[in-house]
């Protein structure tokens, strides 16, 4: 025992204790630099899905540090456990799909996207009670959803920062696709209600679909017509078309015109 | 020659044990054999460098050294760009013998790539050698030298292959120099600071050289006297050698200032990184502390990458993997007695370290403020590719001694520490998923370890294949799973890919440049270089150095009217004026001279040149531009006599006097002669140059000549390769020299 401060392991416990002095939080601005360079994850997901090619599951688990880094930065948000969600779906980790999206209901409650999604999940799981609240919801949610975009449009510095055509043509696209999910999810509760044996709710559920794919609103296309002329990729399993929330881009809305060109 | 042929052979095959480096590099190349054959191509930074150096190889066996890329940013300095990769390192000639031999460009850069890496290898097990002086504990340094992070990275970033490779043989010589004062190892040390110093380099290894000097002062002091009386003798007897290695090492730091200068002098523009967000050119070469301490890898995500999901590493996301193995020998070490060569290792490992974490301790700040070299460095996350080496050599050392004195405590006791602390490990590394080879190589270390206290290892090629499998096993898992993020590397890699497959060519020239897009990117920036053809862009990312004015050009006026300006290469006035002051261009943003008659000069450029008085106007009004005043092709009145990138020849016949401007950017450096007379250049049009043009007959040069010219360039490439010949030629004959 006489030499042992002549061992290295009282140096290594001097620099243990600098380390547990002083480095045990992260600074944010190194943290930021690293999510910075993990943002083209983002960007290629996004590219995929405009591209309408397959993720692999590499990217997918990266994605899904990335959120997590973000989330470890700057605290939790609702866009970036639904995009987990949305990773872990990919992947085939339903369970854990939901329970992301289960955390961004909690934070931003009036986004109808994370019911949407969660819904299709459920529906696709053959839990089709909780499919059949979830898209009700969604539902019911959209109009409160398309109203919180709504006022950003009315933020002037919102505006100024992006671009006031950029936010508008943004939005007006965003208003399609809201419309088609609406359509979609009425679609889904049908099938949902066809197979639980109940016809006439399905039925229902089959006009109300078809009532808003023919709605025509201020001399716009409807989207039957958008659709047919090709403005509109039709989505033949909309299970399999989970909303994808951009945050780094320039483009706000652009979050729900990604996962809609995926066939 | 026979002679010589017989000390090479002996050279490689007996003295060095070749097989003993095949063997690990072949298995290292199995375990990357998707990049090596060329089905994933190299991404990232490794890429950049790919389409620099294919620039300068091919200009180079046209028998061009290129100082000038005349087809990105308008034009702009090659110096500074090719500090990155060193363009006088010989191993880039390798490049052109391979080509000669039939490979195909990208695969004679990879090799060249790959070898120089393994000639870094090599040259780590020397030096470890040397410090340590055990040839076991040398090779256990190398082989996990070799399966490490530093090698992971390599098909990103070269930055650990440019800072590593020439480092580990200039510490190798340094430390052999100061043990034998033998000429030979002072002409590897000369000739590997020559390498140095002519690359982006030379602040990691300037701060990694004034840490090792201090602290070799401070605790071997007693011997500086006697260090300082040998160097004199060695002055002494080998003056000329030396007075010759100063010449040759002050032209390589003359060549490389140059380029800093460049950048220095604001005449062209940095990049300077954004912490998070796109990258933008800003002047100067200094960057502010803090973005340098932002580029850096936290101590958190350090620890993190080096034990944690190893099953799902990424080579883009700068891993600090090593292998379990190293951290199992640090703990054993525990109980290791310090000495003072091990704790200089450890000190100049932790100080690294420290700075390497940026903002987190105030060294970096230190640094920073204390030393001016400092503030040129590009990220502090880059000391990662020093103190992986460092804790690897201090691994070794800790090794050595657990080797000799078998943990220095009596069996029963070194047994129980051997089995906690791999115990320990494990049960720290359970936390988080673990990797199968995880587990062998705790057993393998705990089994190797405790015949090592038992005195059991009698049979040497058992405990040395144990020891062996216990180092390489987890590493090889590793790199295997690392396939995955290979194919993934880039989200670019399309782009890539097509980037890759252009063969050698020469430089294009064009009376026009094809329409500037805005969405133009780096990749398409690689294009220009790698196709040597005129850019349809101006990046604002990182691609090269914008001259100033040109980058002044880009952003103060409309795309479309710069666009169609900077089409035609060259335009002929009849009208010019001085201007004073270049916010004057900015405000004439509307009508460039593309749509008058008149030529703008700055004024700082004002000459008495006759002719020019000739065509001097005080007014622009009512003059009208003549469409046929661009240059759209070749004719009677104006041809392209020759082209490269350094220089244009050009035979014009013109029956009045004019001013001719070539959208080519201006730069000090750059002369002009007409009929072999120099003449005055100006810079025109805020970003071109310009010259009169006389009435008749006129072959006129445009030259870029900073330095003398490429001969100089050339010489000095010749330079280095003479010394890495006369090197070799001195560590082949080594038996013959003695010191003195």
């Amino acid at each position: 025992m006489k030499h042992f401060c002549h061992r290295w392991i009282v140096m290594y416990l001097l620099v243990l204790m600098i380390f547990f002095v002083f480095f045990r939080e992260e600074p944010v601005v190194a943290k930021l630099s690293s999510i910075a360079y993990k943002k083209r994850l983002e960007a290629e997901i996004v590219h995929k899905i405009n591209e309408n090619q397959d993720f692999t599951a590499y990217e997918l688990r990266w994605c899904i540090q990335y959120y997590q880094e973000l989330i470890d930065t700057l605290g939790p948000f609702d866009h970036a456990y639904a995009n987990q969600g949305f990773c872990y779906y990919y992947l085939g980790d339903l369970d854990r799909a939901i329970a992301m999206y289960d955390k961004a209901i909690t934070i931003n409650p009036n986004q109808y996207s994370y019911y949407w999604d969660q819904g299709m999940i459920y529906s696709q799981k053959k839990e089709f009670e909780k499919a059949i609240f979830l898209l009700q919801k969604a539902i019911d949610v959209l109009p409160k959803t398309v109203g919180m975009y709504a006022g950003f449009l009315r933020n002037d510095d919102f505006r100024e920062a992006m671009g006031p055509q950029i936010v508008l043509e943004d939005f007006m696209s965003f208003l399609t696709r809201t419309r088609e999910d609406e359509y979609l999810a009425y679609e889904e509760l049908a099938n949902i209600f066809l197979s639980l044996g109940r016809e006439a709710v399905a039925q229902q559920m089959h006009r109300a679909a078809q009532g808003i794919l023919t709605k025509k609103e201020d001399n716009k296309l409807s989207l039957a017509e958008l659709y047919d002329q090709g403005f509109l990729f039709r989505r033949q399993d909309q299970r399999k078309h989970l909303h994808f929330h951009v945050l780094c881009f320039q483009k706000f809305f652009v979050n729900l015109q990604a996962s809609a060109k995926r066939k | 020659m026979s002679s010589f042929l017989r000390h090479i052979i002996h050279f490689f095959f007996l003295r060095v044990s070749f097989l003993k480096f095949i063997l690990p590099f072949g298995l290292w190349l199995i375990l990357f054999y998707p990049i090596v054959l060329g089905r994933i191509t190299i991404v990232g930074d490794t890429c950049s460098f790919y389409a620099t150096v294919k620039f300068f190889t091919d200009n180079l066996a046209q028998g061009v050294f290129a100082l000038w890329t005349p087809f990105l940013f308008w034009g702009f300095p090659t110096l500074a760009e090719f500090q990155y990769f060193g363009p006088f390192n010989p191993m880039w000639l390798l490049i052109l013998i391979f080509q000669k031999i039939g490979i195909s460009f990208y695969f004679a850069f990879l090799w060249t790539y790959l070898g120089y890496f393994f000639i870094g290898q090599i040259g780590f097990y020397y030096l470890a050698k040397a410090i340590l002086k055990d040839n076991l504990v040398a090779y256990i340094a190398f082989l996990v030298s070799l399966f490490s992070f530093t090698s992971m990275i390599i098909f990103n970033s070269p930055n650990s292959v440019f800072i590593g490779v020439p480092m580990a043989w200039f510490f190798y010589f340094l430390v052999r120099f100061w043990q034998s004062f033998e000429k030979r190892f002072f002409v590897g040390l000369v000739f590997t600071m020559m390498i140095i110093v002519g690359c982006y380099l030379p602040f990691y290894w300037w701060t990694v050289f004034f840490l090792v000097c201090f602290l070799y002062c401070v605790f071997y002091r007693e011997k500086l006297a006697s260090n300082a009386r040998a160097i004199r003798l060695f002055l002494k007897h080998r003056w000329r050698l030396v007075i010759v290695c100063c010449l040759a090492l002050g032209l390589a730091a003359a060549v490389s200032l140059k380029g800093y200068s460049i950048m220095r002098a604001g005449d062209v523009l940095a990049l300077d990184r954004k912490i998070a967000g796109d990258d933008v050119y800003q002047g100067g070469i200094n960057v502010a502390y803090e973005k340098i301490a932002a580029l850096c890898v936290t101590a958190q995500t350090t620890f993190r990458q080096m034990f944690f999901r190893l099953d799902d590493l990424s080579v883009c996301f700068g891993p600090r993997y090593l292998s379990i193995f190293v951290f199992c020998v640090l703990a054993l070490g525990s109980w290791v007695c310090i000495t003072r060569k091990s704790f200089i290792l450890f000190l100049l490992t932790t100080v690294l370290f420290f700075v390497a974490l940026g903002d987190q301790t105030p060294l970096c700040k230190s640094f920073f403020y204390y030393f001016p070299f400092f503030k040129m460095i590009h990220g502090v996350g880059s000391f990662y590719g020093i103190i992986g080496p460092l804790l690897i050599l201090f691994m070794a050392m800790q090794l050595k001694f657990i080797l000799k004195q078998k943990m220095d405590m009596p069996r029963y006791r070194g047994l129980a520490v051997v089995f906690f602390v791999h115990l320990g490990i494990w049960l720290l590394l359970r936390r988080q998923p673990m990797i199968a080879t995880t587990h062998v190589a705790i057993l393998l270390s705990a089994l190797f370890f405790s015949l090592v206290v038992l005195g059991k290892l009698s049979y040497k090629p058992i405990w040395f294949l144990l020891l062996i499998a216990g180092v390489v096993v987890q590493p090889v898992e590793v790199f295997w799973k690392l396939h995955e993020a290979l194919e993934h590397m880039d989200v670019n890699k399309d782009r890539i890919i097509q980037n890759c497959s252009y063969p050698s060519t020469s430089p294009m020239f064009s009376f026009t440049r094809p329409e500037l897009v805005e969405d133009f990117d780096v990749y398409d920036a690689h294009r220009a270089y790698i196709q040597m053809k005129d850019a349809s862009g101006f990046p604002l990312t990182a691609a090269g150095y914008p001259p100033k004015w040109s980058y002044d050009l880009k952003k103060h006026f409309p795309l479309h009217t710069v666009s169609q300006y900077t089409k035609y290469k060259f335009h002929l006035y009849d009208h010019i004026r001085f201007v004073s002051d270049d916010s004057f261009y900015f405000q004439q943003a509307s009508k460039f001279p593309s749509l008058t008659n008149l030529a703008f000069i700055s004024a700082e450029s004002n000459n008495s040149e006759e002719g020019l008085r000739k065509l001097s106007l005080s007014s622009d009004t009512s003059l009208k531009r003549d469409l046929t005043a661009a240059i759209t092709g070749p004719s009677e009145q104006f041809d392209i006599l020759s082209f490269s990138v350094n220089t244009i020849k050009i035979r014009t016949h013109f029956l009045q006097h004019k001013f001719l401007v070539y959208t080519d950017s201006f730069q000090p450096g750059w002369r002009a002669s007409v009929n072999g007379k120099a003449v005055a250049l100006y810079r025109a049009n805020l970003a071109f140059k310009g010259i009169f043009l006389p009435a008749g007959e006129n072959v006129v040069i445009f030259d870029y000549k900073p330095f003398g010219g490429q001969a100089f360039y050339f010489f000095i490439l010749s330079m280095h390769v003479g010394f890495l010949c006369y090197l070799i030629f001195l560590l082949v004959h080594r038996n013959k020299e003695t010191a003195p």
